[in-house]
């Protein structure tokens, strides 16, 4: 995952980029020259503003999906934001975001595809990664006792299939 | 440039000269630029464009080349007073290298140079650049920091440099501003103790002696201009268009098949396109909102003056020009097209106001 940053991150004219959750927390971020766990390889004062950027960033993204809610629009999955000092990319998808920072003389529209990319690569892993959690959570749900309604099957969201693809299964309650 | 390539350019600038002879027509006038754009001749561009502009006033393309052209001459300028400033380091070169990047809006590079310069020799000259600069930052920004560090800078300048009033202006651009009437006029007669008689100071003198009843703290001014993003005295209010002129340039856009609405607004007031009674009204207000947080959401992060904002989604895509005063917006089927990021900044009065670019 933190490679897909660096090769974003090393496209000229990128400051930073950053996965960040919807809810403002900074999961993975890599600037330039090098990238690194948030929580393991910088310091706290290293990545103290760019989890503050990601916290506002998550805030400013939360203020616009309130905005055009009203509109009966669905949540935007781009965000550009040109300012006079740096421009601000935000690419939604699932329950995080992309966030690149890129000087203001870059046209956003540059980062389009890398981003698109990034997003595909990202997406993978979070389903591989989602679909092992959720087949060792059905291992771990085995062990307990079924509860108060015994006859009425948890639902569950999906499931990995053996060749790697996903099927969905509605659930019956 | 080759020998070969240079003799064909001169021939096609003759050929478009010959057709601006026949019609000064902006986009004759654009040509030419075009050709003399081609050789690298900025003297040339500027003086096309500048006679272009004089028939043909606000013409944004030809606006765009002189801008560009402008910028170019700057940036040999600058890097002639830097390897000027290498080999014999004076305060001439340094007050003229200060005043180039300030033109061209690189006000961080501005305030480097100055803090280098202070290092290097000191000085309430170098000072005063640095409160120059962090003053053109905070009025690009608004934010309070900025604002106050001019003022302090400016401050420092004064100390140092007692008889001269640059310093002073500086407080007073920060102060009046923020609509701190009454630190505008104690300033305002330091500055006529220095230069008294000076009829401009003495008008300010006036207006600000007639607002003092009305006055905030530096401090309070500061904090609500970096809460609402707007100064007192926008400098580029003038820049602003009237609806009459606006209406038929929301028209135009409005008549593309991939544009389902465009809007306009300025304060409480909104010119829609494209849509109708209270989905027109649902629009305007959430855009508005949009723009807001924009404005807001930039400023808290550090960005700078937001100047544009798009969005795009299953609804299509929405783009935003936000000027000082009023913001456009276009709602598009698909993704937006420059022709239409260009004319909503017409129309928001953005144009040509680019985001600072450090070379």
């Amino acid at each position: 995952m933190k490679t897909i940053l660096t090769n974003i991150a090393r496209y000229q004219g990128v400051e930073s980029a950053s996965l960040v959750s919807l809810d403002g927390v900074l999961v993975l971020t890599a600037d330039g020259d090098e990238s690194a766990d948030a929580s393991t390889h910088l310091s706290d004062h290293d990545v103290q503003p760019i989890q503050t950027l990601a916290a506002l960033a998550s805030g400013w993204v939360g203020q616009i999906i309130r905005a055009v809610g009203q509109l009966s629009w669905n949540g935007p999955y781009r965000y550009v934001l040109k300012a006079t000092e740096k421009t601000l990319v935000v690419h939604v998808f699932g329950s995080s975001f992309l966030l690149l920072v890129i000087e203001p003389e870059v046209d956003p529209e540059v980062t389009r595809a890398l981003m698109d990319q990034a997003v595909q690569q990202f997406m993978g892993h979070m389903q591989l990664g989602g679909g092992q959690d959720l087949g060792s959570q059905a291992q771990a749900d085995a062990h307990y006792p079924q509860g108060l309604f015994p006859s009425q099957t948890p639902p569950s969201t999906g499931a990995l299939a053996p060749d790697g693809s996903i099927s969905e299964s509605a659930g019956e309650g | 440039m080759s020998f070969l390539s240079n003799l064909t350019s001169k021939k096609r600038i003759r050929t478009a000269l010959r057709r601006l002879g026949q019609e000064a027509s902006a986009e004759n006038y654009i040509a030419v630029a075009r050709e003399h754009v081609v050789v690298g001749n900025l003297q040339d561009i500027l003086r096309v464009c500048s006679e272009g502009l004089t028939l043909h006033p606000g013409n944004v393309e030809l606006m765009r080349i002189a801008e560009r052209a402008r910028q170019l001459q700057l940036d040999s300028r600058i890097n002639i007073l830097r390897k000027d400033l290498t080999l014999s380091p004076r305060p001439a070169l340094w007050r003229e290298l200060c005043d180039v990047l300030l033109e061209c809006g690189r006000l961080g590079r501005a305030e480097e140079t100055a803090e280098q310069w202070w290092k290097q020799a000191g000085g309430g000259e170098a000072t005063y650049y640095r409160a120059r600069a962090r003053a053109s930052l905070f009025a690009n920004s608004c934010r309070a920091a900025d604002g106050k560090a001019a003022w302090d800078f400016a401050m420092a300048a004064v100390r140092e440099m007692p008889g001269d009033t640059r310093p002073l202006e500086v407080q007073y651009d920060v102060a009046s501003a923020v609509g701190a009437w009454a630190d505008a006029r104690k300033v305002l007669a330091r500055i006529l103790e220095i230069s008294p008689g000076h009829p401009q100071h003495e008008q300010r003198f006036r207006d600000a002696s007639q607002r003092v009843h009305d006055s905030k703290s530096l401090n309070a001014g500061l904090s609500e201009a970096e809460a609402t993003g707007h100064l007192v005295d926008s400098a580029d209010t003038g820049n602003s268009q009237s609806n009459v002129a606006i209406r038929p340039m929301l028209k135009r856009l409005g008549n593309d098949p991939d544009v389902k609405a465009v809007v306009f607004q300025k304060g409480g007031t909104a010119l829609v396109q494209g849509l109708h009674g209270g989905t027109a009204d649902r629009t305007a207000r959430a855009i508005r909102e949009v723009g807001m947080a924009t404005r807001a959401g930039a400023r808290r992060i550090g960005l700078g003056r937001s100047v544009e904002v798009s969005i795009e989604g299953d609804f299509g895509s929405l783009m935003i020009a936000l000027g000082t005063t009023g913001a456009s917006a276009a709602w598009n089927r698909t993704y937006m097209k420059p022709e239409h990021t260009e004319a909503l900044h017409c129309i928001a009065g953005t144009a040509g106001m680019s985001p600072e670019g450090d070379a």
